[in-house]
């Protein structure tokens, strides 16, 4: 294992004199890993700014982990435990202590657990602020195997899929000095998402890598692409599956790698072979020279890393367009290999799933996961499609659900269909929700917590991320009576009774990394911890599959009753399934679009993030706006057939004249009643959650792709 | 001799993440409303026939000749022996002369304490050995400081001749 350049911290605080206290830890304003110097002046947060010694991004930071010190001390953050003390959502509450609201709490799961069982509770989070080990340990002590979080359709539906088909979730490897990046679905360089930073691709490519982009939108990166492919949203499996048939019949691919190393070769020719440049130009609408083009530049330069995001993943077909990724890594030989797309280890410490005790959940619980039947490859990771539970609060069936528990999420905003998740969070018998600020979900809660963020608690950052590093994040300063979720799932299991759990959260951590040799007090003064970094394991080991190979022919999917060879299926709501709503519905909706300063619901009440961008924005072409006598700037009313929303017009060239692409996450934290306008402009009141739009293997929702219709709005917000 | 010290974009390299502002804002404690670095995003244009998104970032020059100095009727603007032109907050009337005579259109009015204010460069940090915020957060490290023949060095003869187009 290497442990972290142990960078003297007397260097750091004479380079940054002045600043009284200068802490090395880990920013979380997103999905986190970037290495940061925390000025302290009077027990007060004075600066955030990079660590130049940090690897992963080298003392640059983005606009919402500088601004974080707004958040921290904004005078709208929640800082005691409060009761409600009216109507659920009329916005009243009292204030209580720690223990009225834990116990509170456990009482209302004792009775849930007693008269329905313990699946009757739900245990929810968002993107999760890395308590996702703890919120599942309390999960699996409960006895409960329904939890939901963003990960079907973000991220852990990429990390089942590679589990599945080549044994782990392979990443884009900088370090290994990439020569072309396929940039597929993702705007890094303004999210930084998950084990990457823009900072690692920038540099690729200024040291020269070539770059394909596939993007509906016209990015920084588009425009700067060698080839940018504007694909039609929702065929990207269908793109992917042409890029390979290129690839094969140019006899592009690497023949010894596909000798040895891949399972059901001859079935994968056949498929792919079904993706001639003719049929995926007329689904992807990308002209055949363009994907020709690609397939060629990928599979010809060497080596050739693939670094692809969550827009690809949130809907029908999240499943098979992840594995189509990796498969095209793999035939080129760019799987497992430096510069391509390679596997890292965390170091040799418990995973999320041995910390979260996922083997304590007796075998006849785990058979009551909502959805298992029908999602088996969620099913496989513990992964629960939210929509099952809203239809189990709302109908009772296949159970009640009488009781959740929502940590750093707010899905009123940020799941399909908000009309059905209000109502189903309405009618839940019990909720209790924790958060920095009360938001349209937390309104509805019957007990709300004040959260911790990651400068107010010690723990271990990039736990759940492949890129093998490990981050300490240090306590800092203390909020008002905030606690860190870590704190509140390590009480909550104790008052339950529940054995398993640390004599405190340090405690916990230390458990975490006791097969390291190590403890959280060795640790916590470390920039960071990172496993080896090793090449062409396969070589010695093979992939940790049924066959030992990468499987193009999936035996697992296959055992599970799914077409074991990736396929491109229409979108529910597309020109080519519903013809017959285009006359009312002509265009295609993109719904996800990043902003900088924004993480999905949060940070509109930021005032540096907020004031550059203060309104939610709807991307035009000039075409089609001046069809509607939609200027730059107007208010726009978006309609789908399960409601109506209003963005403000960007009148763009960069996107295709048949397409609208609105943002999501919006919510108005400035309007003073509950609802804080949730409904005027949140892209979820338009999706839709109906099953047969989902993956059918991971359960995938489909937030990203719909039809619509535009007009200019009269009113103003 | 104290050498002349820059600040250079290369705009054609910057991605509109912002982090050059609210490192800037962070830095100088700047309220909402007043930004000393500026991130424009351009609408999308052709250049040799491929679709581009680009932005445009603004920022004090740091003028060979500042019409801002010449401008301040109370002398409250100076340009240091490094080039560096600085407003003193306890000088400035207020009367936004600069703001006016300001070519690059960057001196911001702060009405809270009624002066003229502007990028710094950051000097407190030049004087412990650190980048400006800016050039320290930028991801794509696509802004530049150090003297001209440095940042000549990183980007090319060309666009610090440009620079130095600007600023005379």
């Amino acid at each position: 294992m290497t442990r972290g350049i142990d960078s003297d911290r007397d260097r750091v605080s004479e380079k940054l004199k002045g600043a009284e206290e200068v802490i090395r830890s880990n920013c979380r304003g997103c999905h986190g890993g970037c290495g940061v110097l925390v000025h302290v002046k009077n027990g007060t947060i004075t600066k955030i700014e990079g660590d130049p010694d940090f690897p992963t991004n080298r003392g640059t930071m983005c606009s919402k982990g500088l601004a974080f010190k707004q958040l921290v001390y904004h005078p709208d953050r929640l800082k005691h435990p409060l009761r409600r003390a009216g109507k659920k959502g009329e916005g009243k509450w009292e204030r209580i202590s720690w223990d009225e609201a834990l116990d509170t709490i456990i009482s209302k799961l004792k009775q849930v657990k007693s008269e329905n069982g313990a699946e009757s509770i739900v245990m929810a989070q968002g993107t999760s602020r890395e308590y996702e080990s703890f919120l599942s340990r309390f999960a699996s002590l409960l006895g409960t195997p329904n939890v939901i979080g963003a990960g079907h359709m973000c991220y852990l539906s990429r990390v089942a899929i590679s589990l599945v088909v080549c044994g782990r979730l392979p990443i884009a490897d900088y370090d290994g000095n990439p020569q072309c990046i396929v940039v597929w679905g993702n705007n890094v360089v303004w999210t930084n998402p998950d084990e990457y930073t823009g900072e690692n691709l920038m540099r690729a490519l200024s040291n020269g890598a070539k770059l394909i982009v596939v993007d509906p939108r016209l990015t920084y990166l588009a425009g700067r692409a060698d080839i940018w492919i504007q694909i039609r949203p929702g065929t990207d499996t269908a793109l992917a599956l042409g890029m390979a048939n290129v690839i094969i019949e140019e006899k592009l691919f690497d023949e010894e790698f596909v000798s040895k190393y891949v399972h059901g070769w001859d079935e994968f020719v056949d498929r792919a072979g079904e993706y001639s440049l003719e049929r995926v130009e007329e689904i992807t609408w990308v002209p055949k020279e363009k994907i020709q083009q690609a397939a060629r530049l990928y599979a010809r330069t060497k080596p050739a890393a693939i670094q692809w995001g969550v827009a690809i993943e949130q809907g029908r077909n999240c499943t098979d367009t992840n594995r189509t990724l990796i498969y095209l890594a793999a035939i080129t030989g760019n799987l497992d290999a430096p510069g391509g797309n390679a596997f890292f280890l965390p170091p040799p410490m418990q995973t999320i799933s041995q910390f979260a005790l996922h083997d304590k959940l007796p075998a006849q619980q785990r058979a009551k996961l909502l959805g298992g039947d029908t999602f088996k490859l969620a099913a496989r990771i513990d992964m629960v499609t939210p929509k099952m539970v809203w239809n189990a609060i709302l109908t009772g069936r296949p159970y009640p659900i009488r009781a959740m528990l929502i940590h750093g999420s707010n899905p009123v905003v940020t799941r399909a269909n908000a009309q059905e998740v209000y109502r189903a969070l309405s009618e839940v018998e019990f909720l209790s929700v924790s958060d920095f600020f009360m938001t349209p979900t937390a309104e509805l809660a019957d007990i709300v917590l004040p959260a911790a963020t990651w400068l107010e608690a010690d723990y271990l950052g990039g736990f759940f991320l492949r890129s093998g590093y490990i981050f300490p994040r240090r306590k800092i300063v203390q909020i008002g009576e905030c606690w860190s979720d870590f704190k509140m799932f390590h009480e909550l299991g104790k008052r339950m009774g529940q054995e398993g759990w640390g004599e405190n959260v340090e405690a916990d951590l230390d458990g975490i990394l006791a097969p390291a040799g190590l403890t959280w007090r060795e640790i916590r003064d470390k920039p960071y911890l990172r496993g080896p970094v090793e090449y062409h394991k396969h070589e010695k080991k093979g992939f940790s599959t049924p066959t030992g190979k990468v499987e193009l022919y999936s035996t697992v999917l296959e055992g599970w009753g799914y077409d074991p060879l990736p396929q491109h299926h229409e979108v529910p709501e597309s020109p080519v399934s519903r013809p017959d709503m285009l006359e009312e519905y002509p265009y295609i909706l993109i719904t996800g679009a990043r902003t900088p300063v924004f993480y999905h619901s949060e940070h509109r009440q930021i005032p540096w993030l907020r004031e550059q961008h203060p309104d939610p924005i709807v991307e035009i072409h000039p075409e089609a706006a001046k069809k509607h006598a939609i200027n730059e700037g107007d208010w726009v009313r978006i309609e789908t057939p399960r409601g109506s929303i209003r963005q403000r017009a960007r009148v763009t060239a960069g996107i295709d004249p048949r397409v609208v692409a609105i943002q999501h996450g919006w919510w108005f934290p400035e309007v003073n009643t509950p609802d804080h306008g949730w409904t005027v402009s949140n892209s979820n009141v338009l999706t839709e959650n109906d099953l047969e739009g989902h993956d059918p293997a991971v359960g995938a929702t489909n937030l990203r792709v719909l039809l619509c219709r535009i007009a200019r709005a009269e009113e103003a917000r | 001799m104290v050498e002349e010290r820059t600040l250079v974009v290369d705009s054609a390299a910057c991605v509109g993440c912002l982090a050059c502002e609210i490192a800037c804002k962070q830095e100088n404690d700047l309220p909402v409303g007043s930004s000393w670095i500026r991130v424009h995003q351009d609408a999308p244009y052709d250049e040799e026939g491929r679709p581009q998104t680009r932005y445009l970032v603004t920022h004090c020059m740091h003028c060979r000749r500042p019409r801002c100095m010449e401008a301040c009727p109370e002398d409250a603007i100076t340009k240091r022996e490094d080039g560096v032109v600085l407003i003193d907050a306890q000088a400035c009337s207020g009367c936004m002369m600069c703001i006016e005579a300001c070519p690059f259109g960057v001196i911001r009015f702060d009405d809270e304490r009624g002066v003229a204010q502007k990028c710094t460069l950051c000097v407190e940090r030049l004087a412990d050995g650190l980048q400006p915020a800016c050039v320290a957060a930028c991801l794509s490290h696509c802004i530049h400081s150090g003297t001209p023949a440095e940042v000549a060095e990183k980007i090319g003869e060309s666009r610090v001749r440009l620079w130095y187009k600007s600023i005379v």
